[in-house]
């Protein structure tokens, strides 16, 4: 049995470590609320987006625009998104097996990473990163969105990549996430199939000044938007996730510190009633040295 | 009284306006646009520029809008753009600066692609720096 001195000492230092996971839980619940404020703004664009981006695809038979061309290649980019720190749970591990899943299946592979934590599991795995973008996963803005954008539609224009796909943490609800792959480029009817229109209800739409003007201004604002919505939904799929695990760790702090003062109170009591039978006995034996037993 | 409709300008970051109005006049490739209610049904692209609104009080509200595009539909109308500012929340120094970046960049010559990125953040500047100034002398 470990001594007082010992298990105090445990419990000093347990106690430490929930303060830790007791603040950890503190912060990322107050960064998950902001989190979940930024996504359902976001969810609004990007529902309504992807209605209008269906409705026109649904009526554009003769456009030819190379978003829109399926491309034959095999050259795949794909975007991972995971966070710069762990303490998440599962959160990095999930989205990361899935991608490295996807990743394995194609040979001619081009690797864009968002947070540490992706790029450390892949350069473990020997996988090139080609990109790393950093600074976005702790805060995403929408100009962070831009520009990981905008370097997929240089290299989708200038021909260097088939398809992009974005592996992302989805939001189902503030408790519930789950990794997911979304493709990005090129478009395709059947990608947006979980997507409700509303268009058939009021006949054909006109355009303004003409369908391949407006889809030439709306797919890369699209895009932009697909990649922020995956970067925030990503972002409060972290909060939540940590904030869950630091929920977790809090709690195990409790139980064992409990244990543990179990502990030492029986190793006082022991450490006590060792003491009275030692005093005890030094009485007797003092008595019987007088002679008087 | 103008017949109305619901107006909707949402960003990915934010739900920028909700709200009945008379008349909606935005930027378009073409030029300024007006939408009355009783439009026939269309999407449109929308330009860095200003959008003017009237509503149902026949207030006028003007903000700045980066590029975009709108959709219209019986009874409403739903503008999604990239950033859309309020003249209140323009930086006018943020702004000049961006104008003089813009324009320096454009005096250096440069590929096309970058040509194109300097002369839409000078769109942008200057569009902000119109909507910001035409409310200071108001």
């Amino acid at each position: 049995m470990p001594g007082m001195s010992e298990t105090r000492q445990r419990i000093r230092a347990i106690e430490q470590t929930r303060q830790i996971t007791r603040a950890m839980h503190l912060i990322s619940s107050v960064k998950l609320k902001k989190a979940m404020e930024r996504y359902e703004k976001n969810a609004f664009y990007i529902d309504w987006t992807r209605s209008i981006i269906k409705d026109i695809l649904l009526h554009l038979g003769e456009v030819d625009h190379p978003f829109l061309k399926h491309r034959s290649g095999d050259r795949t980019a794909y975007l991972v998104i995971a966070g710069d720190k762990g303490m998440a749970g599962a959160f990095n591990a999930n989205i990361l097996n899935l991608a490295l899943r996807h990743i394995t299946q194609t040979q001619e592979r081009f690797v864009f990473t968002v947070g540490h934590m992706a790029s450390q599991f892949f350069n473990r795995r020997n996988i090139m990163v080609d990109v790393e973008f950093l600074h976005t996963a702790q805060n995403p803005q929408l100009f962070n969105a831009r520009q990981i954008a905008e370097v997929f539609i240089d290299l989708y224009e200038q021909n260097l990549i088939d398809r992009v796909y974005i592996l992302y943490t989805h939001m189902v609800s503030a408790m519930r996430q789950r990794p997911r792959v979304l493709k990005l480029l090129s478009l395709e009817l059947s990608d947006f199939e979980d997507v409700r229109t509303e268009q058939g209800n009021f006949g054909a739409l006109e355009y303004d000044p003409d369908p391949a003007t407006v889809f030439e201004t709306l797919v890369p604002q699209y895009i932009i938007g697909a990649v922020y919505a995956t970067l925030v939904q990503s972002y409060a799929s972290e909060q939540s996730s940590r904030m869950r695990a630091m929920d977790e760790a809090t709690k195990n702090a409790d139980e064992m510190i409990e244990r543990l003062q179990q502990e030492y109170r029986r190793a006082r009591q022991a450490a006590v009633t060792e003491e009275m039978i030692e005093v005890i006995g030094g009485t007797n034996a003092v008595r019987r040295a007088d002679g008087r037993i | 009284m103008a017949q109305t409709y619901r107006l909707d300008i949402i960003t990915p970051e934010r739900q920028f306006y909700s709200g009945m109005v008379e008349e909606l006049v935005v930027d378009s490739p073409r030029g300024k646009m007006g939408v009355l209610a009783g439009h026939v049904p269309m999407v449109a692209a929308v330009s860095i520029g200003t959008i003017d609104i009237r509503d149902s009080e026949g207030r006028r509200l003007q903000c700045f809008t980066s590029d975009g595009f709108m959709e219209i539909r019986p009874g409403e109308v739903v503008v999604m753009a990239q950033t859309v500012e309020w003249p209140e929340e323009i930086d006018e120094r943020r702004a000049t600066e961006a104008r003089v970046k813009a324009e320096e960049h454009l005096r250096q010559k440069h590929s096309i692609h970058e040509y194109q990125i300097a002369s839409a953040s000078l769109a942008r500047a200057m569009a902000r720096l119109r909507v910001r100034r035409s409310v200071n002398i108001d």
